[in-house]
């Protein structure tokens, strides 16, 4: 998924002028002309001129290119399923880890992954048990780190 | 010398050994895989080590990486994909070795050679940086202004994709380290009312999402797979290095120095010092025609490169603070997590962990050697582990270790946005290191910036006053002007060519 340097060049116009003019309303030091606002609104200003220069280097080569170029595994819908499911399934254990625990949580998270990328189900099953148990054992038993436990089936 | 006998305590206990050895063999593996490059073994140790004390923390990464870095060669060697950047450089020549029968030959040499440039790369680590934190000391905010600038300046220009897009990476990094509240006028900037964001955005999710969750998104939106090893196993490694080594000596030394220099540069890494030092083994060659068709002679220079730059990339991060490539910049706040502000200070307070992390670095080195043969054999083994299987299990291991840093998902939501925001930048040929740069010294940017034009009233004249700054000011601005004014005589040329 490709931009095209005029598309990147805008992009980067607009996000440039909103970090500045947002980074405008922090106040200053006390006594002084700067303060909280002048990093950001240094970083807001390079990318507003970098957005600059991207469209003036368009607009001086003339080139007329499609604003976005699907190259490779653009132009492949397996492979947009795949990205979509990847994203969805993180997103779906961030959301429901808090109630199904990390053993459950993460197991179906994990096991949609393996799906996802074409493991065959016996394997991606054993795979599964066997990843979930041994982070739980490394990171929760040896690492001490509070993995959700999960409210759906210890009754809090 | 009571110190170096603390150091040498510290490493010899058992518990720090046995980490050595796992981290030599994660990073091994890791290593071996392409598409895991060692960044992403670092990226992937840090949450483990998280929990580690500082000793065996440092010495977990050191030495993943030092091994990542020269297993990295085993599948360019083999199919002819580099496991990691710094190996593509000689990625043809090793495969032109494979296929005429020779993959031990290829292979031998980049261990031996790796284990080389390695050790030299400590030694002038171990030589130059106390002597640099001397210099240091008498550092100020100004001086550190312009150290800042002139890294992220290098690491903008020296890195391989067009400045312009590096210096976009950049900008989005130093974005992303100005969120919460940790500004030197504590005022909470682009939070949006949230408690998570007030205390910023946490350096090890970021780095997690940049660099191991986007290799995940591509590798789960890659339409063609990974071809198989060759068969038969590999035989007679060593035999012929003796030979190699005392023909190579040059090369050896070149190789390592050179890379040495490029990896004390910040912002440039293992790969651009492989990538430089075979260009420069093949310009210096008495047999330029041979390069490319199966000779040790660049392999020998590249690899000692690599293995030298991962070495030379401490000594700034030790000395200033300022990462000398990605994995220190990992490393620098791996550091700064443990309370050990990295710094000329460093050496004053903490000198037997830093002669420590010297030991593990010629240990490391040391260790590659045998280490790397097991690997050698084992490598058939390694790479039939499928993407398919390896990919998921990596992710979730950056779930997971993105959590145990926040306590909270928060950490995971991080990863994920800045996996997404990663993959999305590579697709567009702009780099993800400028931003991790960016990240890590955005702060000390800001701060010594603030800082200064406090001391200094608001005059910028001030930024030029004192030696040292003025000198540093001078070569940043040099660095800044210098493409600029090498494009207009380029372009000037062009046109008197065409005119």
């Amino acid at each position: 998924m490709r931009l095209s340097d005029l598309t990147l060049g805008l992009l980067l116009l607009v996000a440039g002028a909103a970090l500045s003019l947002a980074a405008r309303a922090y106040p200053d030091l006390p006594n002084q002309s700067y303060g909280a606002s002048t990093f950001p609104f240094a970083v807001g200003l390079a990318l507003f001129l970098l957005g600059a220069i991207f469209c003036a280097g368009v607009i001086a080569r003339r080139e007329r290119v499609p604003p976005i170029v699907f190259v490779a595994w653009g132009r492949n819908r397996a492979s947009w399923v795949r990205l979509v499911l990847v994203l969805g399934l993180v997103t779906f254990y961030v959301m429901l880890s808090p109630l199904l625990g990390f053993r459950i949580g993460a197991g179906l998270m994990l096991l949609g992954l393996l799906l996802t990328f074409g493991t065959p189900v016996w394997t991606a099953l054993i795979v599964t048990v066997i990843a979930v148990v041994g982070i739980e054992q490394v990171f929760g038993g040896i690492l001490r780190v509070p993995l959700p436990l999960g409210t759906l089936f210890q009754g809090t | 010398m009571g110190d170096l006998g603390a150091a040498f305590a510290l490493i010899l206990d058992p518990y720090v050994l046995m980490v050595i050895a796992g981290s030599a063999a994660f990073g091994l593996f890791v290593g071996a895989i392409p598409g895991l490059t060692a960044t992403m073994a670092t990226a992937l140790l840090v949450p483990v080590t998280f929990f580690m004390d500082p000793v065996p923390a440092i010495a977990a990464i050191v030495t993943a990486t030092a091994m990542a870095i020269f297993s990295g060669d085993i599948p360019g060697c083999l199919l002819r994909i580099p496991g990691t950047p710094a190996s593509a450089a000689y990625v043809d020549e090793a495969y032109a070795m494979t296929r005429q029968g020779h993959a031990e030959r290829a292979l031998g040499t980049s261990l031996v050679f790796s284990a080389i440039g390695g050790v030299f790369g400590t030694t002038v680590l171990v030589l130059a940086a106390p002597m640099l934190a001397e210099v240091a000391l008498s550092f100020s905010s100004f001086e550190y202004f312009w150290l800042v600038c002139l890294g992220l300046s290098c690491a903008v220009f020296i890195s391989p994709a067009s400045p312009l897009k590096g210096f976009v990476a950049l900008a989005l990094g130093l974005f992303v380290a100005s969120i919460g509240l940790n500004n030197p006028a504590g005022q909470p900037r682009f939070t949006f009312g949230n408690v998570d964001l007030m205390s910023g955005v946490p350096f090890i999710p970021a780095m997690i999402g940049l660099f191991a969750v986007s290799e995940v998104l591509r590798a789960a939106v890659a339409t063609t797979p990974t071809p198989p090893p060759p068969d038969g196993a590999i035989t007679g490694i060593f035999t012929e290095q003796a030979g190699f080594v005392r023909k190579y000596w040059r090369q050896a030394l070149r190789g390592s120095a050179v890379g040495t220099v490029i990896g004390a540069l910040p912002g440039a890494g293992a790969d651009i010092a492989a990538w430089i030092a075979y260009a420069i083994s093949k310009k210096f060659s008495r047999t330029p025609e041979k390069f490319g068709t199966g000779h040790v002679e660049g392999i020998a220079e590249a690899g000692a490169a690599n293995n030298g730059a991962v070495s030379g990339a401490w000594i700034p991060a030790l000395v200033f603070g300022i990462p000398g490539d990605s994995i220190t910049a990992i490393v620098i706040g791996v550091l700064y997590v443990k309370g050990m502000n990295p710094g000329p200070t460093i050496f004053i307070h903490n000198p037997q962990l830093i002669q420590a992390v010297f030991i593990v670095f010629f240990l490391a080195n040391f260790l590659m050697v045998p280490f790397g043969y097991v690997a050698i054999k084992l490598a058939k083994q390694a790479l039939r582990v499928p993407t398919r299987v390896l990919m998921p299990v990596i992710l979730l291991f950056c779930m997971v270790g993105a959590f145990a840093i926040t306590n909270s998902v928060y950490g995971i939501v991080i990863a994920l946005i800045l996996g997404v925001a990663g993959f999305l930048m590579e697709e567009n040929g702009i780099p993800v290191a400028p931003a991790i740069l960016g990240l890590v010294l955005g702060p000390m940017l800001e701060q010594n910036f603030i800082t200064s034009l406090i001391k200094a009233d608001g005059q910028l004249i001030a930024f030029f006053e004192r030696p040292i700054s003025l000198g540093l000011g001078i070569v940043t601005v040099i660095v800044w002007i210098l493409p600029l004014v090498l494009l207009l005589v380029r372009r000037g040329r062009g046109r008197e060519a065409a005119g």
